[in-house]
């Protein structure tokens, strides 16, 4: 926790005064700690988050576990004018009451529930108790994490998400201040570890979340170990040791950082709409995030050396629903097993930390649940490729065994398609990629209704090709729910760095100045289109194809068992 | 599906519990698949839903597969838990799995606080008779002991496989008619638990 102050003190007055009064003892540290950094912040920037501003709602909040209703707020903002003294009073001695009581709270809680004590009251003050606002980075990434590998609280990731959609070209982002009790009851949301949309809120509103979350953080994201060190790097414009210190940095300390500086370059490099630039930016930040300006404007110079393969994508939380919308591919069941185990694993933290109710219960099961099929699906899809070999042979008197050739190969075609096509133009070949496999599904049905009709057949082998086309629906929807996914994280990708290379080329030529390259480019892009078309076609035929094989397979099947 | 959408089947929850390898997996893969595992792998945790009927009703059955490792034995709390029945399963040619189930039962009437959880004691393995190393009389003395009903199946088999599940989900059905019955549940209960007893095919 030492670090020398007076150094740090001599580069940046002031910023600091919540270190030297940290250093005289080691109980009251964190407390004065964060009282003191919000009053020195006041004067130096936001309006907007007044300290005192979080104490009347969160005494209220303590005992009604509803959102505030309108009326409610307006109170709220009535009482902390007028009493606005007896409150922080108030608030201070609450503070030192809740540091003591959460564990043994918990603890009792725990005993008293026993089987069906599950009275939402009570998980609602134990989230109180266990806030992810205001708590060390590693902890509150522990209780709201991502469930990729992204080490970074979900509340940051999802502003920073947003703010990647939506506030790149936007004037003032995270300069102009949201509704302060918008902001708050984001923050009770999050710590209460509810779903939140933030869709549903004004950028200026998350920007501010995203300030408050960073400015309740106990300690600097840099570590108050490192903190000096790398002030050091940025004096002496020392990239290797700046490299160096960001290598040590705990995981979560250096995935926060590098995302935030990640994010905060492209609002600067889109300066001419943001009108933030490394300044003014810093002017805004630097005391949230607990750094002097020249180390700021040195990571945002330096981002591409210090941080060069780091990409933000946009978070695709776990599948909350199993069967149809599974992914099949293998890559993406890895993926989303990956996730649901996270995910699992946090529900089990939660629940040993005493947040026990039917709900929690509920998503146990189901999460669960999805783990249990994915692991299955995994499993056959090994297991079908040994088997396929063998049951060729097994069959092949009945049926000619092109079977599986004509199978490897379509999913080959696909892969192709897929690959060649969207390289090229990633965004609208999904798109029209998504729509085709729409076609295709309902090309399908249709001829589904044709066999229904020429029923002379034998109602087997009806049978079995519905249940064939049933599973092929499946199939496709679950590709469509993939490529929606994979929609998402590229325009993510593209408001990262599309808008960046709009704002600075296209938006200042006019756009039908296309260039030799450019229609170059286009009857390129025709022609694989016109190719992928084409693979397409022959995907569907091959698919029914394949259909037809499966059909005599079953019969032959079928067949053999009763002959035996 | 489409019909049924007004009303959602009841859910009952089941847990198998029991010491490693005694065949839980091998119980509920039978049953929910028709299929039977010959090779082992040992489980974490797995859960499964299935819709089936029940004397007419159509109800959905739940079924969490716990792991028999003491290694998982820290999560097995936040599972037993959330159980509505349980299926304690012991192996029939191995002694020390029918010993555990003490253990089990001690750890889920610990969990629940609750001495009259449906709950069924079950001996696994019983196609294989020549290696059997708890008798029949063992394994049914400690079940009227503890005032539950003793099933012996195989999973090889398939024996009393459906047996465990649709008895264990009908106590569960029952359990809770009475619960919402009240308190005069409770006299109800034993005496309907006492027909139950000792049932063995």
């Amino acid at each position: 926790m030492d670090f020398d102050s007076p150094d740090v003190e001599k580069d940046f007055p002031g910023l600091y005064a919540s270190t030297e009064i940290g250093h005289k003892d080691s109980d009251g540290k964190r407390k004065e700690k964060k009282d003191r950094g919000y009053a020195a912040l006041e004067g130096e920037s936001s309006p907007e988050e007044e300290p005192d501003a979080k104490s009347p709602s969160k005494i209220k909040k303590i005992k009604p576990f509803k959102f505030p209703t309108k009326k409610e707020k307006h109170e709220k903002l009535k009482d902390k004018d007028s009493k606005d003294i007896p409150k922080e009073k108030k608030k201070d001695g609450e503070k030192d009451k809740k540091k003591d009581k959460p564990k043994n709270k918990i603890k009792e809680k725990k005993k008293q529930k026993g089987s069906d004590g599950k009275d939402p009251v009570d998980i609602g003050s134990l989230y109180e108790n266990q806030p992810v606002f205001g708590v060390p980075l590693e902890i509150s990434f522990e209780r709201n994490p991502c469930h990729d590998d992204i080490h970074l609280p979900l509340v940051m990731r999802n502003c920073i998400d947003y703010v990647q959609m939506h506030g790149l070209c936007t004037d003032g982002v995270y300069k102009v201040p949201g509704v302060k009790s918008k902001v708050q009851s984001l923050k009770i949301q999050y710590n209460r570890r509810q779903s939140v949309n933030l869709t549903d809120y004004d950028l200026a509103v998350v920007t501010s979340l995203l300030k408050q979350y960073l400015r309740e953080l106990p300690d600097p994201i840099l570590t108050p170990d490192l903190l000096s060190k790398f002030e050091d790097a940025a004096e002496t414009q020392n990239i290797e040791l700046a490299k160096l210190l960001i290598s040590e940095l705990p995981l979560c300390n250096k995935h926060t950082l590098t995302w935030l500086i990640v994010h905060f370059t492209s609002i600067i490099e889109n300066e001419k709409y943001t009108k933030m630039n490394t300044t003014n930016f810093g002017c805004v930040l630097c005391p949230v995030l607990q750094m002097s300006q020249k180390l700021f404007s040195f990571l945002v110079m330096k981002k591409n050396n210090l941080f060069s393969c780091a990409i933000l994508h946009k978070y695709i939380p776990p599948l909350r629903c199993a069967s149809p919308y599974l992914p099949s591919g293998k890559e993406e069941m890895t993926i989303e097993l990956k996730k649901q185990e996270s995910l699992l694993s946090y529900i089990h933290r939660e629940m040993n930390a005493g947040f026990v109710c039917k709900t929690k219960e509920e998503e146990l099961w189901d999460v669960q649940r999805i783990i249990t099929q994915l692991k299955r699906k995994l499993k056959v899809l090994e297991k079908d490729n040994h088997k396929v070999l063998k049951e060729k042979s097994k069959i092949e008197d009945q049926i000619n065994g092109k079977f599986d050739e004509v199978g490897t190969q379509t999913a080959l075609n696909r892969k192709n398609s897929n690959n060649s096509v969207s390289g090229k133009a990633e965004v609208v070949s999904i798109t029209s990629d998504t729509v085709n496999i729409s076609n295709c599904e309902s090309s399908l049905v249709d001829e589904e209704i044709q066999t229904t009709s020429d029923s002379d057949n034998e109602e087997l082998v009806l049978q079995y090709e519905s249940e064939e086309l049933m599973s092929l629906i499946a199939n496709l929807k679950d590709y469509i729910v993939q490529e929606k996914c994979e929609i998402d994280r590229l325009q993510t990708k593209l408001a990262s760095v599309g808008i960046i290379v709009n704002a600075r080329e296209y938006f200042m030529y006019p756009i039908d100045e296309t260039t030799v390259d450019n229609s170059a480019l286009f009857s390129e892009y025709k022609m694989l289109q016109f190719q992928k078309m084409n693979l397409l076609k022959s995907i569907e035929e091959e698919r029914e194809a394949i259909l037809d094989l499966k059909i005599q397979i079953k019969l032959a099947k079928r067949k053999h068992i009763s002959a035996m | 599906m489409k019909k049924n959408n007004a009303q959602q089947p009841a859910l009952h929850k089941v847990i198998m519990v029991g010491s490693g390898g005694v065949g839980k997996s091998a119980l509920t893969l039978q049953f929910m698949y028709d299929e039977f595992v010959e090779d082992y792998e040992p489980t974490k945790a797995d859960s499964y839903r299935k819709k089936v009927v029940l004397d007419g009703e159509e109800v959905q059955i739940d079924i969490l597969d716990t792991a028999g490792q003491e290694d998982y034995a820290a999560i097995r709390d936040n599972y037993f838990r959330s159980g509505e029945g349980f299926l304690c399963v012991f192996s029939i040619t191995e002694d020390d799995s029918f010993q555990s189930t003490m253990e089990f039962r001690e750890q889920i009437l610990r969990v629940k606080n609750d001495e009259n959880i449906p709950f069924l004691l079950v001996g696994n393995k019983g196609d294989l008779t020549d290696k059997r190393k708890v008798s029949l009389n063992e394994a049914q003395s400690r079940a009227q002991e503890w005032g539950v009903p003793y099933v012996e199946t195989s999973a090889k088999t398939r024996d009393n496989v459906d047996k465990v599940f649709f008895d264990l989900m009908r106590e569960i059905r029952a359990r809770k008619k009475e619960d919402v019955k009240g308190a005069n549940g409770k006299g109800k209960d034993k005496g309907r638990r006492k027909k139950l007893k000792c049932n063995i095919v």
